[in-house]
């Protein structure tokens, strides 16, 4: 019964939602956009030197700490495939707090924060490019170019002792399903 | 709804409470064929109170199931239905349904439809039919054996009243009253009411003289004789009557009474003591709630909380150690004035953090009960009567701690149950009495917590587990073992003695998940073989979890934290200690012992380390019963660090067990000893004996 009550609760949710804003927080990796929800966004920092974390993935950077609270960042370029990144000045650590996890990511630059009804977001088309698409959550095309929001969910639960192999594992094991 | 969802878990932490309690009460019943009303009482209490907040709460299965019991133990308690091992088994049968009950409301689990029917008409049935077997004896209070007790749990303590008046010339005797009642206090809980009744005026008031005399009510385990012995030298001093509580409840009443009256104008502080000692006297006649009424006030705090307070104390650490650190580098006058106050600084935050750290440790009580409970299931379902002794349940762990170890002990507890004790008639064979007797202690001891479990069984079959570990190629055909190594084999993974497994142990996982659940706590644990005569496993746990005593090293630009335990010792090597085995791997000669010796740098990737040991530093490392030397470039100093998690996810980083913040704000890794010592064996492949030797 309450089952069928919450089912209604999250249909009803879903119809008046169609058109409903929500905000993403958009940066640049190479000359991309992507963006992510920002209710997920706890702070945005700059680049600060972490504590290797020895026999992981490239892609995870090491840990810092967020006063107090030890926080693994990821270079989540490495992680879609890309060229690692360069530190520069703008480069950035986005700080992405869920109720079960706190990590960072390190991003080129951030650029805005993006306002898009829910309709608007178009659902990503599969091997898009050299991301994976679980981490896809839409694209939003604006007047000059697309913006590509990522799935937090699928970011939260990243591993930090991933196997490199993995990722080509994942690709197939995806694509079959398409 | 908040409000609702933390009544909820209110009442599942009490129920827990009542169950823990109802089931000690039941099997002590089991062995003890005098039951006293005030036990049956206190089961019934526990299934109504759980019944009441269940109705309350709409847990409309626990009520209905807990309604059946009630019914049942009213019956027994007014004598309409008899007690006996049936009843008793029905009972605590219907106490574990009540438990998963409660398992499944506070995980919000379904439990199938029916759940608990069988125990409910089983119990039903009870209540119609009356049973077979023979009678357990119900006794009143008043009938109550002088030995056993009214105090639930405690079959062995004695209530004692003791009226000491003194003449007033005892001062002049040199005899101090407070000595003796310190003396009392030793022999168990006491209680004294000071009677002022004889007081003067003060003009008429004599310093010399005593004017007080004392009302007490001693709960002891102690033979009246040691009582006694406390007024020996105030014997022909004083009035003293010593008495047991039932024989003087009514005598008490009236002086209650009498001093009631007599104290109109007495103090409210004094108006307490005179109701807690009506109190005492009711509980001795009539139920009275002193059973179910902890004597220590204590609050109920959610874990969440305590563990948010230790983390802030935590980082208060920190915040202090980087001052000091600071302060280095402000010019020697001005250290000079602030040193005095960073040094309280560091004081008190020192015992702040011992104060909130001792928030978090509880009794190992709670284990010790459980382990009570499945002995007894075990011994019915092996056929094969012991007893499990425990003692020291009042050893205080931390929390965590406590949450791993149930597992463990547990496991061997079946072990020792199923493989260790023989049966009966081997026993008596070897000239052993029929019962078995698991010892369960536990104790501190130099900082660390000692468990052991102990068994009066066969022990370990050496050449049963040698021919074993050798077939499962565990072990070279050819190896020379000494006893000792021989017993550590069980340890090894994979390995199982049991001749024909059972549901009770032998499940292919063995001694190596106790092993490691034990590594995993920073524990170790180790065995005393006497074959023929018994098995003793000691655990060695360290005191918390949270906060670590540890050696800051340095390997090229990073630190690293080693735990003080693990560290034996310290030295630069000469070249010609070290030598070089065909495998690549090295050894390091110290006085004449060879260990392995494994370089951080190379297990961690450190960049610009030094290569070399004998241009760096070979830590000596203990793990368990593992030796081996950790090449670091130097020692930079000790430091308590709080322990922090890595990262929210489960899993681990091999070689590192957590991470912590030092002085400076910068994060630094704490090695996992036995870790790098997995990864060392790893790294060598060699035979798995003459590794572990």
């Amino acid at each position: 019964m309450q089952n069928d009550l919450l089912h209604a609760e999250e249909e009803k949710l879903a119809n008046s939602s169609n058109n409903e804003i929500h905000q993403f927080l958009t940066f640049f990796l190479d000359d991309e956009e992507y963006g992510v929800d920002i209710m997920q966004v706890m702070e945005i920092r700059s680049w600060s030197e972490t504590t290797r974390l020895p026999n992981t993935p490239e892609f995870v950077l090491g840990i810092i700490n967020l006063r107090g609270v030890v926080v693994p960042v990821l270079d989540i370029r490495r992680r879609f495939g890309m060229e690692p990144a360069e530190l520069t000045g703008k480069s950035v650590v986005i700080i992405l707090s869920s109720t079960e996890r706190t990590l960072g990511i390190l991003v080129d630059n951030v650029s805005d924060i993006l306002e898009v009804r829910t309709n608007n977001i178009k659902s990503p088309p599969p091997m898009s490019n050299a991301i994976e698409d679980e981490f896809l959550h839409g694209l939003v095309s604006l007047d000059k170019h697309m913006v590509v929001l990522l799935s937090t969910e699928k970011l939260f639960s990243e591993r930090l002792l991933q196997q490199i192999q993995h990722h080509g594992e994942n690709k197939e094991h995806h694509s079959t399903n398409h | 709804m908040d409000n609702i969802d933390d009544l909820k878990e209110v009442f599942i932490a009490e129920c827990y409470e009542m169950i823990e309690g109802m089931e000690k009460h039941l099997i002590d019943m089991e062995s003890n064929p005098n039951v006293t009303s005030e036990v049956l009482n206190a089961i019934f209490r526990g299934a109504h109170s759980i019944k009441g907040g269940a109705g309350a709460l709409g847990f409309e299965r626990i009520y209905k199931f807990t309604h059946g019991l009630e019914a049942l133990l009213d019956a027994l308690r007014s004598g309409q239905k008899s007690i006996n091992l049936d009843v008793v088994d029905a009972l605590l049968a219907g106490v574990d349904i009540v438990r998963r009950m409660v398992d499944a409301e506070s995980a919000n689990e379904m439990l199938p439809e029916g759940f608990g029917r069988d125990i409910q008409e089983r119990i039903e049935k009870i209540l119609v039919d009356g049973a077979q077997t023979p009678e357990l004896k119900i006794l009143s209070p008043e009938e109550v054996p002088a030995n056993a007790s009214l105090e639930q749990g405690n079959p062995n303590t004695i209530t004692y009243n003791i009226e000491f008046k003194p003449n007033k010339e005892l001062f002049s005797t040199g005899n101090d009253p407070l000595f003796i009642l310190k003396q009392l206090q030793g022999l168990g809980k006491i209680e004294v009411n000071t009677d002022l009744s004889k007081l003067p005026k003060w003009d008429e008031f004599n310093q010399q003289d005593c004017y007080f005399s004392w009302n007490i009510i001693l709960e002891t385990e102690a033979a009246e004789a040691s009582i006694k012995e406390a007024f020996e030298f105030v014997e022909g001093l004083a009035e003293i009557n010593i008495s047991k509580e039932q024989d003087v409840g009514k005598k008490l009443e009236e002086k209650v009474d009498s001093a009631k009256n007599e104290k109109k104008e007495s103090t409210e502080l004094e108006k307490v003591k005179v109701e807690k000692l009506e109190n005492k006297v009711v509980g001795a006649v009539v139920e009275e709630t002193k059973v179910s009424s902890p004597h220590t006030a204590t609050v109920r705090v959610d874990v969440d909380k305590i563990d948010r307070m230790v983390n802030m104390v935590g980082e208060l650490v920190i915040s202090q150690s980087m001052l000091i650190a600071k302060m280095a580098n402000l010019p020697i006058e001005m250290q000079h004035l602030l040193e005095g106050n960073l040094n309280d600084l560091s004081r008190k935050t020192r015992e702040l953090q011992g104060a909130v750290m001792s928030v978090r440790m509880q009794p190992v009580q709670s284990i010790f009960s459980r382990m009570i409970r499945l002995s007894r299931d075990l011994s019915h379902q092996l056929n094969k009567p012991f007893k499990l002794v425990t003692a020291g349940e009042g050893t205080e762990v931390d929390k965590t701690i406590i949450e791993k170890l149930s597992d463990p002990i547990t496991h061997m507890i079946r072990n020792a149950a199923d493989h260790g004790l023989e049966t009966p008639e081997e026993r008596i064979a070897a000239g052993k009495p029929a019962e078995g007797v698991i010892n369960l202690s536990a104790y501190h001891s130099g900082g660390k917590i000692v468990i052991e479990i102990e068994d009066d069984g066969a022990g370990i079959k050496r050449d049963k587990v040698l021919a074993k570990a050798k077939s499962k190629g565990l072990v070279m055909q050819d190896a020379e073992l000494s006893p000792e190594q021989i017993d550590t084999l069980i340890f090894l993974p994979g390995f199982s003695t049991a001749e024909a497994v059972s549901t009770i142990s032998g499940r292919g996982v063995g001694m190596d998940v106790v092993d490691r659940n034990i590594k995993e706590l920073g524990g170790d644990i180790s065995i005393h073989n006497t074959p023929g005569k018994g098995l003793r496993f000691t655990i060695t746990l360290p005191l918390t979890l949270a906060i670590l005593d540890g050696m800051v090293v340095a390997a090229g630009a990073e630190k690293y934290i080693i735990p003080i335990v693990n560290m034996m010792e310290t030295f630069r090597p000469r070249l010609q200690d070290i030598q070089t085995i065909a495998n690549g791997n090295d050894l390091i000669n110290i006085r004449g012992e060879f260990l392995p010796i494994v370089y951080l740098y190379d297990l961690l990737k450190i960049p610009n380390a030094k290569q070399n040991a004998n241009e760096a530093l070979v830590v000596v490392i203990e793990s368990g019963r593992n030796r081996f030397g950790l090449v670091v470039d130097s020692l930079l100093g000790q430091q308590q660090v709080v322990i922090k998690r890595i990262d929210d996810q489960s899993e681990t980083i091999p070689g590192i067990s957590g991470a912590t913040i030092l002085g400076d704000g910068k994060i630094s890794l704490i090695l996992d000893v036995s870790g790098i010592y997995k990864m060392l064996n790893h790294h060598i492949h060699s035979k798995p004996i003459e590794a572990v030797v």
